[in-house]
């Protein structure tokens, strides 16, 4: 354990000592406050109200509001798709597996490590609605709704998206190019899961990106508990995590 | 350094090493061993197997047969084994977007080697003052000493190195030559393939040699050197008429660097001293030529006069045309 949690720091300095991650955090941010800023503008006005989108007043219209910044799971996903892959394009995955020969070690270090990466994108995701909607309320001359529901949504949030980045990690594993990684999962999550999920509806909520993640912030009966979302999430992850460390175990290091 | 040669096991060892892509075999039933306290070299034409080799030493690659152990175990079994092996590959990249630093410190986290490794190692290959830029940024040379010094972190008992002169300046070779001679003086070992033969010959205490993925030769560089054929320089005003009498007493006769110069090879130099002293030839130099390590290569591997010599032959390339501006 030991060794995993110290390859763990080692991956998240990866990160950290690299600008990838602070453009898909930019990124995410900026997708989820411009969502924020045009929801809030039009939300209650006769244009919304068509749309759906009614006035938010209440802990509960504060805690749904606060779930679009799931968009920010997709820029985990991106960034986790190219733990592994950015060792390919660069040449260092030999000597990730000098210092590391065993070569599991380092496949889950990763996963858990852009797990947490895509956790503090969730909640930064998360954070900004809710900001956003607290600026709003405090220019009214009032205080935003709050409720332990609202915080529950944002670490929600944050565990959709740290799957996402988990995800990305494992199944960019079995992948040597960063491009078809990253075209791979944005073009399932974005692409492959909205057009069966527009033939067969009924099948949505067990897709790992769309169905499981709104599952964790929302209640319906087209949606799953909380808990089996939790656990189909681990099931995905077991066999992305799975096929990543088969390939990755058995393939010689270029 | 003959104690060493008692030691009870190698600092690497090769036996019966298969390396197959689909049909071809990269690496073919190759065994050798490289002793404790020695710097050994690891020649073979381009694409003979040396880095495929290497890779399967560091257990990178997995053989289709045979093992390769590096201190007695398989690398992947080594304890810590960046405190044990420093391996540089010539495919080994760096991110560019991190510092030099940040690539030792992680380096070092994930070996589990100590912080303060970093600053002695930069030191060792004088590059303190460029670790805080990208790597993105750096020469080929700073690249080249960044891999040193990642190699070098764990302060091991050997060293793995693939061409490690690439890219380097002639300071920097020379700095490398006498770095591995002192690491080698140490008692510690190193494992160095390089095409650069000069540059070998100057440094290395034994040499293995592979071609087409099998062994040629393995031992001392003298050894070698000394194994394959050498000639003696005749330099005489009377050449044209000693020349017929050393090809009728079997030797193999060869224009020298002048009309007054002949290279005599298949006979000992005593006997073509006689046969001058028959012919009443007058000699103005009579001297015994080593094979250089080039010449000892080049025949060794089939790369002149062999049945690879095609290999190396230069094309034929034209004028260029008259009109041509």
């Amino acid at each position: 354990m030991n060794a995993v949690l110290r390859l763990v720091g080692v991956e998240v300095a990866k990160v950290r000592t690299t600008r990838m991650w602070i453009g898909l955090l930019l990124g995410a941010a900026g997708l989820a406050a411009l969502g924020a800023i045009a929801t809030l503008a039009i939300a209650g006005t006769p244009d919304g109200l068509e749309a759906g989108l009614t006035p938010i007043e209440t802990v509960e219209d504060v805690r749904d509001f606060v779930t679009t910044g799931s968009i920010a799971g997709v820029f985990a996903l991106v960034l986790g798709a190219t733990a592994m892959t950015t060792e390919h394009r660069h040449r260092t995955l030999s000597g990730t597996f000098l210092a590391t020969p065993k070569r599991w070690l380092v496949v889950v270090a990763k996963v858990i490590a852009y797990g947490v990466a895509g956790f503090a994108f969730g909640v930064v995701g998360a954070l900004i609605p809710l900001v956003a909607v607290a600026v709003k309320f405090a220019v009214g001359g009032e205080v935003v709704p709050f409720g332990a529901s609202v915080a529950v949504a944002v670490l929600a949030v944050g565990v959709g998206a740290a799957f996402s980045g988990a995800m990305g990690a494992a199944a960019g594993a079995a992948l040597r190019s960063q491009l078809i990684a990253i075209v791979g999962v944005l073009g399932w999550a974005l692409v492959v899961e909205s057009l069966v999920g527009a033939i067969l509806p009924a099948t949505v909520k067990w897709f790992p990106f769309s169905g499981l993640a709104t599952s964790l912030t929302q209640t319906g009966t087209d949606l799953l508990s909380p808990a089996a979302a939790g656990l189909m999430m681990a099931l995905y992850l077991a066999i992305a995590l799975g096929v990543g460390l088969a390939v990755t175990m058995a393939r010689d290091v270029e | 350094m003959s104690s060493n040669d008692a030691a009870p096991e190698p600092a690497i060892e090769v036996a019966g090493l298969t390396k197959r892509f689909g049909d071809l075999a990269a690496v073919d039933g190759l065994s050798f061993a490289v002793p404790r306290g020695r710097v050994t070299g690891f020649l073979g034409p381009n694409g003979a197997g040396k880095t495929t080799t290497m890779r399967v030493v560091l257990g990178l690659a997995e053989p289709t047969e045979g093992v390769a152990t590096i201190l007695g175990r398989p690398y992947a079994a080594l304890e810590q084994p960046l405190a044990h092996v420093g391996a540089m590959l010539e495919s080994t990249g760096f991110h560019p977007g991190r510092t030099g630093r940040d690539h030792l410190r992680i380096t070092a986290s994930a070996g589990r080697i100590g912080l303060e490794r970093i600053d002695a190692v930069l030191d060792q290959v004088a590059m303190r003052e460029h670790a805080d830029r990208r790597v993105g940024g750096y020469s080929s040379g700073m690249r080249q000493r960044l891999g040193l010094a990642t190699a070098l972190l764990g302060d091991p008992e050997v060293l793995v190195l693939d061409e490690p002169g690439n890219g380097l300046d002639p300071a920097g070779v020379a700095w490398l030559r006498g770095f591995l001679r002192a690491f080698a003086d140490a008692g510690r070992s190193v494992f160095v393939s390089s095409h650069l033969l000069a540059e070998m010959a100057q440094t290395v205490d034994r040499l293995v040699v592979i071609d087409r993925g099998r062994l040629v030769r393995e031992g001392p560089v003298e050894a070698i050197t000394s194994s394959v054929a050498q000639d003696v320089l005749v330099r005489s005003p009377d050449a044209a008429r000693l020349g017929p009498a050393l090809v009728a007493a079997g030797a193999t006769v060869s224009a020298g660097d002048d009309s007054a110069a002949i290279s005599v090879a298949g006979l000992p130099i005593e006997r073509v001293g006689e046969i001058a002293a028959t012919e009443r030839a007058v000699l103005h130099e009579l001297r015994r030529r080593e094979a250089s390590l080039e010449q000892a290569f080049l025949q060794l591997t089939g790369g002149e006069g062999g049945e690879g010599s095609d290999r190396l032959r230069a094309p034929a390339i034209p004028p260029p045309p008259k009109d041509a501006k």
